[in-house]
């Protein structure tokens, strides 16, 4: 019986649960377009986990919970990317090494090992330990006199706080994420609920602190770089956000199509971006599940740079104050909304403006001055732009449906290994 | 041929069989404490999970109440309505305008806002 089944299940995709550390997503995000593996958004419907590249400090504990959730037979597959550090195997140690540019054939066959019984699946990491003990106190054991006092399952109730009808509810305090796919690599935000509601937020950052990037922007903070190449980056990092965005949307194959654009465009490649933007438009992207979700007002901008700035109606670009750019007669594009969607159509303009420069550019340079207008924001030396970013996270939230939370989070494109030096905790309440 | 008696008991006991061995199939047997936790996103919850939050979809549940109970005031009227005519048509008409009213001015309270 549990043969016909395997063999059944060996004709499916290989289900995986994917944790990418911060300076290995670009990496990660391409497995979306693999054949033969299905990256799952929990690790309840994999049984295979993999690790990409080398993972923040802060993510190595909950990558252990994530790897005892994963459904047994288990088995963890730790794509090594170049990475010299071995945090990932000294807390993994029965972890599979992939070396290879390409880890789905070793995803595979360890997933048809698992399934045909050749491999064992891996014990649980952590220790049986119950994080809240049972305390049989009080008439129904629930730790506690009365039917709601005490800490059943050594777990505290819920509290309460005010409800915006003017009643006394309970509030959920959640943590979601780090390993929440939605979220960027390395938040976690810690929301208080009321229903769906969110009352209260904050969030820590368990990203590094990576100042020393290698992509080209960091790269023309010193030297001169060909506008072509810089702008080029530009767009690909637009749509690769675009593509994780519409990903969290629920339009798979969209943004597959959108991720394969990102690898394809070439400069001068201006009017496919266009033609992506009519297609987002007339799905209804831009509609109603993000008109007037997050919006950002100029005054609550301080520091803040890049399409999330722009998006508001500030025209500050650190291109304007180059001659290169000038020649190529750039001006910076705004929108007024200042909402989830202004910036969602911001980017894909900003990415379609990008491929015209860089199609024009020739052999202009740029770069090399300490500053630097990167697909975020202003990028100096030592400094990101996703710091003062983040920054607006926790009021941004308070407020809002956890669903239209994590649609305003996605609309910010945070890099939280950048959005550093941060004091990790930030809060907000109702 | 079995009776409806033996029948029944036929049933039950296919029945419950098929749940045994389904979850014998199932079964993975001695998970460890974190292994049956919830997934969160990769920290265990903080607090229990019984908690009371505000039902507050009552109010599109009493508008639906309303709207259902219109429907049964319509089934006797529906039978005399040929032979009534126009006028039948005119206090229906009239009936419905009333709680349309009542719709707007709860829209308007601001009643159907979710958040």
């Amino acid at each position: 019986m549990s043969r016909v089944l395997s063999r059944i299940a060996l004709r499916a995709d290989a289900r995986v649960f994917c944790i990418a550390g911060s300076q290995s997503r670009d990496e990660a995000r391409l497995l979306r377009l693999a054949e033969g593996i299905h990256l799952t958004g929990t690790p309840r419907a994999a049984n295979v986990l993999l690790i990409a590249g080398e993972l923040d400090a802060g993510l190595i504990a909950p990558a252990l919970v994530a790897h005892d959730a994963l459904s047994p037979p288990r088995a963890t597959v730790w794509w090594r990317l170049d990475t010299e550090e071995a945090l990932v195997s000294k807390n993994f140690p029965n972890a599979f090494m992939e070396d290879d540019l390409d880890p789905v054939p070793a995803l595979r066959r360890v997933h048809e090992e698992l399934l045909a019984g050749q491999r064992e699946g891996e014990a649980p990491l952590l220790p049986d330990v119950e994080p809240a003990q049972w305390q049989g106190i009080g008439p129904y054991g629930q730790g506690g006199k009365g039917m709601t006092g005490g800490v059943p399952y050594g777990r505290p109730m819920a509290e309460r706080a005010d409800d915006r009808d003017g009643l006394k509810l309970d509030y959920l305090p959640v943590r979601i994420g780090p390993l929440f796919a939605p979220l960027p690599v390395g938040l976690a935000l810690d929301v208080k609920l009321q229903g769906d509601v969110i009352q209260g937020a904050a969030f820590e950052n368990l990203a590094d602190a990576s100042t020393d990037g290698t992509s080209i922007f960091h790269r023309a903070l010193r030297v001169a770089v060909l506008i072509r190449d810089l702008e080029l980056a530009r767009a690909r990092s637009h749509l690769e956000w675009l593509s994780d965005a519409v990903a969290v949307a629920g339009a798979a194959s969209l943004s597959e199509r959108i991720l394969r654009l990102a690898q394809q465009v070439a400069p001068g490649d201006g009017d496919a971006i266009r033609a992506v933007e009519r297609t987002l438009r007339r799905r209804g992207f831009f509609d109603w599940s993000m008109r007037g979700v997050g919006v950002l007002k100029t005054n609550a901008l301080e520091g803040v740079s890049g399409p999330v700035a722009r998006a508001s109606g500030l025209s500050i670009d650190a291109r304007t104050k180059e001659a290169a750019y000038e020649r190529l007669g750039f001006e910076p594009l705004t929108q007024d909304a200042g909402d989830a969607a202004a910036r969602w159509i911001q980017r894909v303009r900003e990415a379609a403006q990008a491929l015209d420069l860089a199609g024009q550019a020739g052999d202009e340079r740029t770069g090399g001055s300490g500053a630097i207008e990167s697909p975020r924001g202003l990028l100096t030396d030592g400094a990101g732009p996703s710091t003062a970013t983040a920054r607006l996270v926790p009021s941004l939230v308070v407020g809002m449906e956890f669903g239209e939370a994590v649609a305003t989070v996605v609309s910010l494109d945070l890099d939280m290994s950048e959005a550093q030096p941060l004091d990790n905790h930030v809060s907000a309440a109702s | 041929m079995l009776g409806p008696l033996e029948a029944a008991l036929a049933v039950f006991v296919a029945a419950v069989g098929l749940t045994l061995a389904l979850r014998a199939l199932g079964d993975v047997g001695g998970a460890t404490a974190p292994e049956r936790l919830p997934y969160a996103g990769g920290y265990p919850p903080r607090v229990h999970a019984w908690s009371r939050f505000h039902a507050r979809y009552y109010v599109m549940a009493f508008v639906f109440l309303a709207f259902d109970m219109e429907m049964v005031y319509m089934y006797p009227w529906a039978v005399v309505f040929a032979r009534e005519g126009a006028i039948a048509f005119v206090e229906m008409g009239w009936f419905i305008l009333v709680l349309l009213l009542g719709i707007f001015y709860t829209w308007r309270e601001g009643g159907f806002d979710w958040a």
